[in-house]
């Protein structure tokens, strides 16, 4: 079991860096204009670390985490309910394992 | 509220893969009292080790929270009106729903910030919860791969990067990372394959912006 003693510093990093990209905003406002190209390139790194987390995810996976995977992914294309979509990921490993042990 | 179901649900989910991650009841909810940013908190799971890999989380938890700047930014012109720690304390709670109920209710003409921290307060108390009930429970459950719950965390991902697809304008930006990520991971860099990836993910993407003009 991962214990605070061993875990405070990464909570407390965690803690900090989120908290100033919540005040950042505040203040880059004064610093420059938030120019649609910024724009554009944050959502190209919000695409990029979640296309990452997911390819790291299945590489080190087994089958049924890479159909658990591609399930979300076409739940959430048809319903766009996150939810319904995660479930549904979870629900997809455990009949892939049962079926093939 | 309906959000409130769903931040509580969402927070569940985070319990339960918190501690197939090997995080304690207490560890996890601390987590989720401090940082309230899901994203970032499910991402960090994947790099938490033994031992921590300390300056990719940080940087994949910078990397992941940047759109903050963003909505912080578009709040400015409203929250620059108030006393510096009326400022400080009101972001505390900034959060993607709150913020969008706090930008709707600014059009209608509401100027009280309290909107946004009344919102974000209540969503982080319900995360916090979730997470404690999520952890907890999920502690009766010894066998985690048997009823998939250790494909939540990539389902989330899927979900996740799904439900913001904005069609072919983000493929550079998939592909780019996929890519990298994959070469990282066989150079055996994986700690720092997610971050590269996501970067290398980011250049291919304003790359192939500025080249489709």
């Amino acid at each position: 079991m991962r214990t605070l003693v061993e875990l405070w510093p990464t909570l407390a990093g965690m803690a900090i860096v989120t908290y100033l990209t919540r005040v950042g905003g505040l203040w880059i406002i004064g610093l420059a204009e938030t120019t649609p190209r910024l724009v554009r390139n944050l959502q190209h790194l919000a695409t990029g670390v979640l296309t990452a987390l997911v390819v790291s995810g299945i590489r080190d996976g087994d089958a049924a985490i890479g159909a658990a995977a591609i399930a979300a992914a076409v739940v959430m294309r048809v319903t766009g309910q996150i939810l319904g979509a995660i479930s549904c990921a979870a629900i997809t490993a455990a009949v892939v394992r049962a079926l093939w042990p | 509220m309906p959000l409130c179901i769903f931040v509580f649900v969402l927070g569940a989910t985070f319990g339960v893969a918190a501690r197939h991650a090997g995080l304690s009841v207490m560890v996890a909810s601390l987590m989720s009292a401090a940082v309230f940013a899901g994203g970032s908190q499910f991402a960090a799971l994947a790099l938490l080790g033994p031992p921590p890999a300390m300056v990719p989380l940080l940087l994949g938890t910078l990397a992941i929270n940047a759109r903050l700047l963003l909505l912080g930014a578009a709040l400015a012109p409203w929250l620059l009106r108030l006393p510096v720690w009326q400022r400080l304390a009101s972001v505390t709670v900034l959060s993607d729903a709150n913020w969008a109920q706090a930008m709707r209710a600014h059009a209608d003409g509401e100027r009280d910030a309290g909107v946004l921290v009344g919102a974000g307060l209540a969503m982080w108390v319900t995360w916090i919860i979730g997470t404690a009930t999520g952890a907890f429970a999920s502690q009766a459950v010894p066998d985690v791969g048997r009823f998939g719950l250790d494909a939540l965390l990539v389902g989330f991902f899927a979900a996740a990067l799904t439900g913001g697809w904005r069609g072919k304008t983000d493929a550079p930006a998939a592909i780019g990372a996929a890519m990298v990520t994959l070469v990282m991971v066989e150079l055996g860099a994986h700690d720092w394959s997610i971050l590269i990836g996501a970067v290398g993910g980011a250049a291919a993407g304003a790359w192939s912006d500025a080249h489709t003009r």
